[in-house]
């Protein structure tokens, strides 16, 4: 009863930001910043001793469960968690991948929508996060902001003059901001443009991931676009320089869609059919299978092919498909491959068992 | 063959091409060459790269220099920091810092390295909210009372546990009627 209970109650929760409507969230699915924060006069995490682990995450959880923006709060011990409640977790985007593995005393604390979090004992004491649906990192930098306010009344935060917050890993001093958009870019993939849009983006001096990790470039056609430096520039200004790079993604994307609406129309409507008709009729289908497949599908809903089918649902499936979800629901462990990838292609065919192409 | 794109239909043709001046044979399925061609003539004149970089006014060269450089290892003595013990092997290692003392100890290796991965070695983002003497007591009270209270239950003796648990719970609620009344103070300045 100990464990398991309380990612079992968030499992029924809506992932506010899969299932919330927000700007621009056709291509921009979600938007996060990240704060790394730690305390005055204790060790960083990699450094410290089990005991002073366990006195950060006593102290800590008292000062959060302190603030208003956690009175509806959810509290965990990590270390006490299964290996796959954690990864139900970090399928959610609450915690990172690196949280998955620690031993050591760790903690999160998050809001009843899983819009804010605090990660305690990460590889800093704190990593504050806020993610909300679609492009808004100004209202989430007023959100968390407000939060770290309050927070610095109450600990002293290791700070200093010139390098700003202290961090255990140097990339991060300074503003110790991390801000991040997920963007679906199916357009500038399928038209070959996407190699080029990375490296314009790196010379920018931001940052270009896969959403599910190491090697997972292209799958489902999800990238996360970061900021790479947090020293030398203001929270504003590496947002607002964010902010302005991801209007023009997301302006070449929507370009790419109309033009190829225009000019290879059956090209077009041929990748999303034969997705669909994979998604809607598989027995056995993969999460790589899964994930790209559905990357097509919300490409046809947003132009307009199904319009039975709410972009919402296709969002959620994303994150549904992933193993420690799919096992979660399925209320067992399952080892095999195989057997997961038949859950998986069950549980697509029931969400989308309503659904019917649009005639045209 | 299968197609190298979609994966599902023969690859019937067979295209020349050159990535980053090496030459790569592509073998496609008919389907997907056409697609591919389109795409093509569609996207010639869209110069992305350029149009993006028009965007940023300066771009420091520094930053172009990857950000997992190896640190050389200064040379005669050992660096470890007095503070926390945390020494150059482990932030060598592990890229990770021991604690704030030891920005102070690697200072000049960190100094090189921070510079390839920020923007400016000079912090220009929002400081913490000058730390309120009155809250900060509290804090570190309640730290105290947390010790305290941890060793009533170490020692068995329950009575002044009991005390020191509702000691605790009421500087918790006179912590939060503090972040609430912050928060008031907030909606009524906009
Ligand atoms: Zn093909
Ligand atoms: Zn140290």
């Amino acid at each position: 009863m100990i464990s398991g209970n309380p990612i079992d109650r968030i499992l029924k929760n809506r992932v506010g930001w899969l299932a919330d409507s927000g700007p621009d969230d056709d291509i921009a699915i979600s938007s996060r910043i990240r704060l790394a924060r730690n305390l005055a006069g204790h060790k960083f995490p990699p450094c410290a001793e089990p005991a002073e682990h366990s006195s950060v995450v006593v102290i800590l959880r008292d000062v959060c469960e302190a603030l208003p923006a956690f009175s509806e709060d959810f509290f965990v011990r990590l270390d006490e968690l299964s290996q796959l409640d954690r990864r139900v977790l970090m399928e959610r985007r609450v915690v990172s991948r690196d949280f998955v593995s620690k031993q050591t005393p760790s903690a999160l604390v998050m809001t009843a929508d899983e819009s804010a979090s605090v990660m305690i004992n990460e590889e800093d004491h704190m990593r504050l996060q806020c993610i909300l649906s679609g492009l808004r990192l100004g209202e989430i930098w007023e959100r968390i902001s407000e939060t770290d306010d309050l927070l610095s009344e109450h600990i002293a935060f290791a700070y200093d003059e010139e390098l700003g917050f202290l961090t255990s890993c140097p990339t991060n001093i300074g503003t110790g901001m991390r801000a991040s958009v997920m963007l679906h870019l199916p357009g500038l993939v399928l038209s070959e443009q996407i190699n080029q849009m990375k490296q314009a983006i790196g010379k920018l001096g931001l940052a270009v991931r896969g959403i599910f990790g190491e090697g997972t470039d292209n799958v489902g056609n999800l990238y996360q676009i970061s900021n790479q430096s947090t020293l030398g520039e203001s929270e504003q200004q590496i947002i607002e320089k964010l902010d302005t790079v991801i209007k023009q993604i997301i302006f070449h994307e929507k370009s790419c869609r109309m033009k190829m609406l225009e000019r290879s129309r059956n090209f077009l409507m041929n990748h999303v059919g034969r997705a669909y008709g994979v998604l809607k009729h598989a027995y056995i289908i993969s999460s790589q299978e899964a994930l790209n497949s559905l990357s097509a599908l919300r490409l046809g809903v947003d132009m307009g092919m199904f319009s039975s089918l709410d972009i919402h649902t296709v969002n959620e499936l994303f994150v549904l498909v992933q193993p420690g979800h799919l096992q979660k629901n399925a209320g067992k462990q399952i080892e095999n491959a195989t057997e997961r990838d038949v859950l998986r292609a069950a549980l697509i065919r029931e969400k989308l068992k309503s659904v019917r192409t649009d005639k045209g | 063959m299968l197609c190298e794109i979609c994966g599902k239909n023969e690859a019937t043709i067979h295209i020349q091409e050159f990535i980053n001046s090496k030459k790569k044979v592509l073998h496609i399925c008919k389907v997907c060459a056409e697609g591919k061609a389109a795409a093509k003539e569609m996207l010639s004149g869209i110069d992305l790269a350029q149009l993006m970089l028009n965007i940023s006014s300066e771009l420091p060269p520094g930053l172009a220099i990857q950000k997992n450089e190896s640190v050389e290892a200064a040379e005669s003595p050992p660096m470890k920091c007095p503070s926390c013990g945390w020494d150059i092997v482990r932030f060598t290692n592990t890229g990770r810092l021991g604690c704030s003392d030891c920005f102070k100890t690697f200072r000049p290796i960190l100094d090189q390295a921070i510079r390839n991965m920020h923007k400016g070695c000079m912090h220009v983002g929002k400081k913490p909210a000058s730390a309120k003497g009155a809250s900060q007591d509290r804090m570190s009270q309640l730290i105290a009372l947390q010790k305290k209270l941890d060793d009533h239950v170490r020692r068995e003796e329950y009575e002044k546990a009991a005390r020191t648990r509702d000691k605790i719970a009421r500087l918790k609620d006179s912590l939060k009627n503090r972040s609430r009344g912050r928060k008031d103070d907030k909606w009524q300045s906009d």
